[in-house]
């Protein structure tokens, strides 16, 4: 399934199946858990997108929603839990903090974004986001999934493990760095 | 539990394996080792990054040691390179289950030093606030405390009620979780029109669902079976700890902040301050539950005591505190918030420690604990209510 | 005894100060009464006795340990603050030691043999200011940042990095408004991020830039094209791996 290639009606069913059965392995580091447990609950429900929250551990889960500030000393302990999931896993990054490492970005002790760790599909900027920001972030992130394939990705995977973009369709530019400190001009020019 | 002493049995009579003599060798303990156990950092039996270290003899925990710092982020520090508006908005994430009641203590610093005196109307939606606040941290603490227990559905309804009041705090301030609503010298915009009115409507709200978790949790046989002496703190050990708030009333102490040194007009309404017998798992859970009744009461009484007036003043384009130095302490919902705010006559402060009350609590921890069966330490856990953020900071 | 109990006979601050001076004799060298915080400013020698008395003397009975934490004293060293509180009078006491050893190695007695709050505590303020505290049954492992994290977070002297490297590009900076809260115009040095209008001012130039350096590069090629030669002349170093009009 990871090497071959689908014929296009059996991949469209194949990617709708698994874009609405995630098991989500909720990673609730700080206040953003409090909205991600509050979209879980009834008034917001992400089941019914088939997102279910309660994964057993890393290992039955396939999305990883890291919401919460990410510190230095946590994080050996999230990467570690990413590398347990097995393939194919997703990660959104709920919140500034775990996207960039918002309004403690001058801290001695945080780590500036999750995605310094390990790679993210879906931001979801807000402090905290709302609920319904959280269900737009999963309908984005299923809309990826429909439209991906999985051999790509996986190839994609094992090529670069902190490259996720280029195969999902999305219009990224290969040349873009992502570096931390921005330059003069975004689209690099001599970078 | 059960003792494994020397034992020696022997049956007789007319039942299957009469005259049997069976005897057990030794002290009866099995060769074993001690195992340490790791419980966290990311458990789902734990609120948040919490870690906690066991080690074991069996079942037993011999000694616990928790590893906290996983969430820390450098508060105090960053709190030296903003000034007071931009502290505002920052502090309210430490205990992130009570964003009004950390701006709050800040605020009452900053104007203690100042000595600005707050307008009425400030100070008694100030209280509304604080309460409603109140409110929602023991509801989610409710909800939470029963699902580590196993009971799923407490979780859903805790959530029901406190979708109902974010949405009537998100109508005032525009945040469900962080509202930075206070400012020094007031709250930064008025009441919007028919706040009061729901309010009131959902104090009724409250008053007629309260009763579901009485009945669901509070009697049911098989949480009190788990939580009925676990864990008894005596109050001697947790007034040398430094325990606050549910923790303490729980022992029998009714010290409340808003009782026993009033801020705002706290003096001018009747707080009740619920207390346990013994301090154990289901009195602090029993004092959460009655907490949340008692603050429904003072809601009550502050819906007849809000006038009409300005909410805020002019403040001088920069806020700037005066040398010297000063300690406010607050009833947060998790125990005494106490902020040391000292300045020396700058814009950003030159110290700002916030005592957090969870950080006291967490500290009980060991002591309660160990001793204890692996299950009785989860439950143990769960009812010293703490937010890991306000552990850290 | 139970709360407010003995509220009517609690001590007022210059009773306290007096009894304290009484039981400690030099051990209390001055006193602070602002913004409704009482201070007693004490000698590191009378530091644990001072809290034994505290805790036991029947009119002080200051029960609740409520804090210790330590605070940057400039030039002079590092000073160590502890709250206490008294349950059954109401009372609040704070009680501030300046450290021995100044900045280099300071140092101050720990308290933990007479209230057991101060544990952690003891350990946050070493985490965070280096102050070593002889008495405590073990300051290590490091309790809020890493193991390995190398300095002492709140001293004054531990810059923020990310402030030094990037400065805020925004202008509500507190170090960015003089005394009437006037913007104090910056300009940005090598290295720094631009401002969110200097970017786009920066993105216009090169633009400019290089569409002249284009239109150079064109016309030496046309100056060059009747010279004999492979088109891979200065026109081949234009920058062209970027598409056009990207921003």
């Amino acid at each position: 399934m990871d090497q071959v290639e689908l014929p296009k009606p059996i991949k469209y069913v194949f990617n709708w199946g698994r874009k609405y059965s995630l098991w989500c392995f909720n990673f609730g580091l700080a206040c953003c858990a409090i909205e991600f447990i509050a979209a879980s609950t009834s008034r917001h429900d992400f089941i019914r997108h088939g997102v279910i929250p309660f994964a057993h551990g890393p290992r039955q889960a396939d999305l990883l929603v890291v919401s919460g500030t990410l510190t230095d000393k946590m994080a050996p302990a999230v990467k570690r839990l990413y590398d347990e999931m097995p393939e194919p896993k997703y990660v959104i990054s709920f919140g500034s903090c775990s996207n960039c490492g918002g309004p403690y970005w001058d801290s001695y002790s945080v780590t500036k974004g999750v995605d310094q760790v390990i790679p993210v599909d879906v931001y979801v900027p807000g402090c905290p986001p709302r609920p319904e920001a959280l269900l737009d972030g999963i309908m984005r992130l299923q809309d990826r999934i429909q439209n991906e394939s999985l051999p790509e990705r996986i190839a994609e995977r094992r090529r670069d493990p902190a490259n996720v973009g280029a195969e999902a369709g999305l219009a990224l530019d290969p040349h873009a760095v992502h570096t931390a400190a921005p330059v003069l001009g975004p689209t690099g020019g001599d970078a | 539990m059960s003792d494994l002493d020397t034992r020696e049995r022997v049956l007789q009579g007319t039942a299957p394996g009469e005259g049997l003599a069976i005897e057990l060798i030794g002290d009866g303990d099995l060769v074993t080792a001690d195992m340490s156990l790791s419980i966290g950092p990311a458990h789902p039996a734990t609120h948040g990054v919490f870690r906690i270290v066991f080690e074991m003899d069996g079942e037993r925990i011999v000694r616990a040691r928790p590893v906290i710092g996983y969430m820390h982020r450098g508060f105090e520090k960053l709190a030296e390179h903003r000034d007071y508006r931009q502290i505002m908005a920052l502090v309210n994430r430490h205990d992130w289950l009570s964003g009004f009641a950390n701006e709050l203590g800040v605020a009452l610093a900053v104007e203690q030093m100042l000595e600005m005196e707050v307008p009425e109307r400030a100070q008694w939606i100030r209280m509304l606030m604080a309460e409603w606040n109140r409110v929602l941290n023991h509801l989610m603490f409710i909800g939470s405390y029963a699902l580590e227990l196993g009971a799923i559905t407490p979780m859903f309804y805790a959530f029901r009620e406190r979708e109902d009041i974010q949405h009537l705090l998100e109508a005032a301030t525009g945040g469900r979780l962080h509202f930075t609503y206070n400012q020094v010298g007031g709250v930064k915009i008025d009441l919007p029109a028919g706040f009061l009115r729901e309010s009131e409507r959902l104090v009724g709200v409250m008053r007629q669902r309260m009763p579901d978790y009485f009945d669901l949790v509070h009697g049911n046989e098989i949480f009190r079976g788990r939580t009925v002496n676990v864990g008894p703190l005596p109050v001697d050990v947790a007034t040398s700890i430094g325990v606050t708030g549910p923790a303490l009333q729980a022992t029998g102490l009714a010290e409340d902040a808003r009782v026993t040194e009033p801020y705002l007009q706290y003096d001018k309404v009747e707080v009740e301050v619920p207390v346990g017998a013994n301090g154990d798992a289901f009195d602090r859970f029993d004092v959460l539950l009655r907490r949340i009744v008692a603050s429904i009461d003072v809601i009550d009484q502050i819906h007849g005591h809000i006038g009409a007036g300005p909410v805020n003043q002019k403040l001088p384009k920069m806020v700037k505190a005066p040398e010297g130095w000063t300690y406010v302490r607050t009833e947060n919902p998790l125990g005494q918030l106490g902020y040391w705010l000292e300045s020396d006559g700058g814009r950003t402060p030159w110290r700002l420690k916030m005592r957090t009350p969870s950080f006291s609590n967490v500290q009980a921890i060991p002591y309660l604990v160990e001793g204890q069966l692996l299950a009785d330490a989860i439950s143990i856990l769960g009812s010293v209510f703490f937010v890991v953020g306000d552990i850290d900071r | 005894m139970s709360v407010l109990a003995r509220r009517d006979r609690a001590l007022t601050p210059d009773e306290t100060e007096a009894l304290l001076r009484d039981r400690l004799g030099d051990g209390i060298v001055g006193a602070t009464l602002a913004h409704r915080t009482f201070t007693l400013h004490v000698a590191p020698s009378a530091w644990v006795e001072v809290h034994r008395r505290c805790r036991d003397e029947d009119l002080l009975d200051m029960d609740l340990f409520d804090s210790l934490f330590g605070v940057d004293a400039g030039d002079d060293g590092f000073d160590v603050v502890t709250v206490l509180y008294s349950t059954s009078t109401g009372n609040r006491l704070c009680l501030r030691t300046r450290c021995e050893g100044g900045r280099e190695a300071p140092v101050c007695p720990s308290v933990t043999d007479v209230y057991r709050g101060a544990d952690w505590m003891e350990r946050e303020t070493w985490d965070m200011y280096g102050i070593e505290f002889p008495g405590h049954p073990g300051l290590e492992p490091r309790i809020l940042t890493v193991e390995n994290f190398e300095g002492w977070p709140l001293r004054k002297d531990f810059h923020l990095t990310s402030r030094v490297v990037k400065p805020w590009p925004g202008v509500k900076e507190p170090a960015e408004l003089d005394e009437d809260g006037n913007v104090i115009e910056r300009e940005a040095g090598v290295g720094d991020a631009p401002g969110p209008y200097a970017l786009d001012e920066a993105m216009a130039k090169q633009a400019l830039e290089r569409r002249r350096a284009a239109e150079e590069a064109l016309a030496a090629a046309a100056g060059n094209a009747a010279a004999v030669e492979v088109g891979d002349g200065p026109a081949a170093d234009a920058p062209t791996s970027e598409p056009e009009g990207d921003a």
